[in-house]
């Protein structure tokens, strides 16, 4: 018989294109490298690459932080959500350069 | 032997692989999460463009480094991308004549380190290196061929890696918050919660909190300030813009990531920024776009995705601290490394890992010392130097005369510390820079602030250093001292210096100009006034008179008011000193307007109104 929907990946972040399976490969990959007595979401993040595409985690941050929080979870380590420190930034929208810059560069 | 490790940026990182390498056992305690300072929001250069021949050296060594750990990511740690990114050209960009002599000072010191380097034509620039540029936006451009574009997280990640590879470890949220210390030995370092972690030696690295850290030691170390930074990334683009542009003279760096987005940074938005506010993000975000558009007038569309900001660590004299603490004989320091950690981090790293582990010191570190500079007349030069230049001022007079032959070692030896009673932390006074010629005395006060500011959700507890330049006249007249700062900070200075130089505060003292010298000084260049205030007015329910504008222009008006009260305060533009912009309150503070520098304001302060000063012990009624 044919694949149902469920053999589909799970896109987590869109801009990266990250799965739910990708995520946690990269999180096993983290633990490694960091151990899990230094690993944030941060340092996370960044070897994941989820969350550092066009939205900024602006569409995807909840989820990817409870991917990380739940395969901490099943790792058995101690990880307090209030730790994470990731947030959305400004702009809250992309905004072109052109728009802040001055006309001369003594006014910056 | 065990060594404890303060702060998981590229510094503590960098020196915690090689100790480990050495065979030491390393635990790395970090009081947020690893890389979570500047390493973190740096846009990850590596440059050989420093602006000292000790750094570009140090940086140039780096780059072999790198190379090394590139390969051994590659070879024995099945990590096929490295560290090392990719190889780019650099170019240093001159907005102007001014601009390009202080470069062409770097350029030979980068030449020196062994750096492919050359001057380019705005023309070369724009047919070699990169298109996009506006070839009218600037003079000219001084380009290196041997920095790279760092894979830049993972330079910190792997050596985390390396580290535990070796048995070490590396613990987020461990904030140290003191130490216990009995002699010359510190015995533990305390972590919040209440750990105790004990080791052989302790390395402080722990970039903009390090000075918090010396504090709570009581140890003195160098001053450092801290600089407000940021940055952005855009979009991704499709153009294949390889290199990196820095303009100095605006703390500015540009380019694009191997991932194809657009990343410009700006490493010093002054000193006196007590936490970041929306207002200072968006002067952040103005200066780099402003920058951006100005060099790259068709990149204006680029979508800004994210902003950041960061602390950046600058000692005074622009070089990092590296070394064993004076106070101490297992405490060593390793911060001030500003904007510049990923270039001379590696190889300052190592030399200072050499020195822990197997005792020694090496002379390529010798002028980072914690105990530099500390006494004598270590002059500030370059980019700081003119930082320190206030367009206002205040003269002084002196009540009783000294001989220079007395005061110039005194003053020339000047240090102070004290401990703040709030705060506990070692403040600093001392004077710096000392030039004694022909009666004329010029130096640099240099004094501490505690600040405390709120960062995220800690309470930083860091020290301000202020810079206050002076100029004293010893000879030729009467004894005068020009504060170069506003009025209450000159006050402050003025008194500070009184009780060095007489043992009292109130020896030195304002100078006041003469009523009648004042108005005649001022009524020569009418013309060229711009504002006049009037104070003493014996008007009822009148407390300042002023004139501006057309008003000036009706003399038969000045003469009224000049009748009913005293010039209190002249703005004026004075064709006898170049043009020179500058207001006069009778009380001799000084403020300059426009392009003036510090050398036309203490000009103009000894040349001119020291002849306009009420004779000494006289007052006119005030």
């Amino acid at each position: 018989m044919r694949s149902s929907v469920r053999e589909q990946p799970t896109i987590v972040c869109r801009c990266m294109d990250k799965t739910q399976e990708d995520l946690i490969k990269s999180l096993q990959m983290a633990i490694r490298m960091f151990g899990p007595e230094a690993l944030e979401f941060e340092n996370y993040r960044r070897l994941a690459t989820a969350t550092t595409g066009f939205c900024q985690g602006r569409g995807c941050l909840s989820l990817v932080q409870r991917v990380f929080a739940s395969e901490m979870k099943k790792m058995g380590i101690e990880f307090d959500m209030d730790e994470i420190q990731f947030r959305v930034r400004s702009p809250l929208q992309p905004v072109p350069l052109g728009l802040f810059a001055r006309r001369s560069l003594e006014e910056v | 032997m065990r060594v404890a490790i303060i702060g998981a940026g590229v510094i503590g990182v960098g020196i915690g692989r090689e100790l480990s390498g050495r065979g030491v056992e390393v635990e790395v305690l970090e009081a947020a999460y690893p890389e979570s300072g500047a390493s973190g929001r740096s846009i990850g250069v590596s440059s050989v463009q420093q602006k000292d021949p000790r750094l570009a050296r140090l940086a140039m060594e780096g780059i072999g480094i790198s190379r090394e750990i590139d390969r051994v990511l590659k070879e024995e740690f099945n990590m096929p991308t490295g560290v090392m990114g990719e190889q780019v050209p650099h170019a240093s960009i001159a907005l102007s004549e001014q601009d390009r002599a202080r470069l062409s000072r770097y350029f030979e010191y980068w030449r020196a380190a062994g750096a492919e380097a050359r001057e380019m034509s705005p023309r070369e620039v724009k047919e070699e290196l990169m298109p996009w540029i506006d070839e009218g936006s600037f003079v000219s451009a001084f380009v290196t061929f041997s920095d790279f574009k760092l894979m830049y997280f993972p330079l910190v990640s792997s050596g985390i890696m390396m580290i535990r590879s070796r048995g070490g470890v590396v613990r987020r949220k461990s904030r140290v918050v003191g130490f216990d210390a009995t002699g010359s030995r510190v015995r533990a370092a305390l972590l919040e919660g209440g750990r105790r972690v004990e080791a052989d030696a302790y390395v402080v690295a722990a970039g903009a909190r390090s000075a918090e850290l010396a504090a709570a030691l009581g140890d003195a170390v160098p001053p450092i300030r801290v600089a407000q930074a940021g940055a952005l990334v855009t979009e991704p683009y499709k153009y294949q813009f390889r290199p990196v542009v820095t303009v100095d003279s605006k703390g500015y760096r540009f380019t694009q990531t191997l991932r194809k987005e657009f990343v410009a940074s700006v490493y010093d938005m002054g000193y006196d920024n007590e936490g970041f506010s929306v207002d200072e993000s968006l002067r952040v975000l103005e200066r780099l776009a402003t920058v951006t558009v100005k060099l790259f007038p068709s990149f204006s569309y680029m979508n800004v995705l994210r902003q950041w900001g960061a602390y950046l660590d600058y000692a005074l004299d622009g070089l990092p601290i590296v070394g064993w603490s004076q106070k101490y004989e297992n405490l060593y320091y390793a911060y001030g490394f500003g904007n510049y950690g990923f270039s001379v981090g590696p190889a300052a790293a190592r030399r200072a890992a050499r020195e822990i582990a197997d005792g020694g010191r090496d002379p390529e570190l010798e002028p980072l010392r914690p105990g530099r500079g500390r006494r004598g007349a270590a002059h500030i030069s370059g980019p700081l130097a003119s930082r320190a230049m206030v367009l206002a001022a205040k003269l002084f007079r002196l009540r009783a005369p000294l001989r220079p032959d007395v005061l110039v070692p005194k003053l020339r030896d000047f240090r102070l510390e004290r401990e703040d009673a709030e705060t506990g932390q070692v403040l600093v006074e001392e004077i710096r820079g000392l030039e004694y010629s022909s009666g004329f005395l010029s130096a640099t006060v240099l004094k501490d602030r505690p600040l405390v500011f709120r960062r995220r959700d800690d309470l930083v507890k860091t020290v301000r250093t202020i810079e206050v330049p002076f100029h004293l006249r010893l000879e030729g007249g009467e004894q005068l001292l020009l504060v170069l700062a506003k009025k209450g900070l000159a006050n402050e200075v003025a008194s500070d210096l009184s009780r060095i130089m007489y043992g009292s505060p109130k020896m030195i003292v304002e100078a006041r100009l003469s009523h009648e010298k004042f108005r005649r000084y001022f009524e020569g260049s009418m013309e060229d006034a711009r504002v006049i205030y009037f104070d003493q007015v014996d008007l009822p329910n009148v407390g300042v008179l002023a004139l501006y504008g057309e008003s000036l222009r009706d003399s038969a008006l000045y003469h009224e008011y000049l009748e009913h009260g005293k010039i209190w305060y002249v703005v004026v533009t004075l064709p006898s000193r170049g043009g020179l912009t500058v207001g006069v309150t009778r009380n001799a503070i000084i403020a300059a307007f426009g392009r003036a520098t510090a050398q036309d304001l203490v000009d103009f302060a000894f040349g001119e109104l020291a002849g306009l000063l009420e004779e000494p012990g006289a007052g006119d009624g005030e």
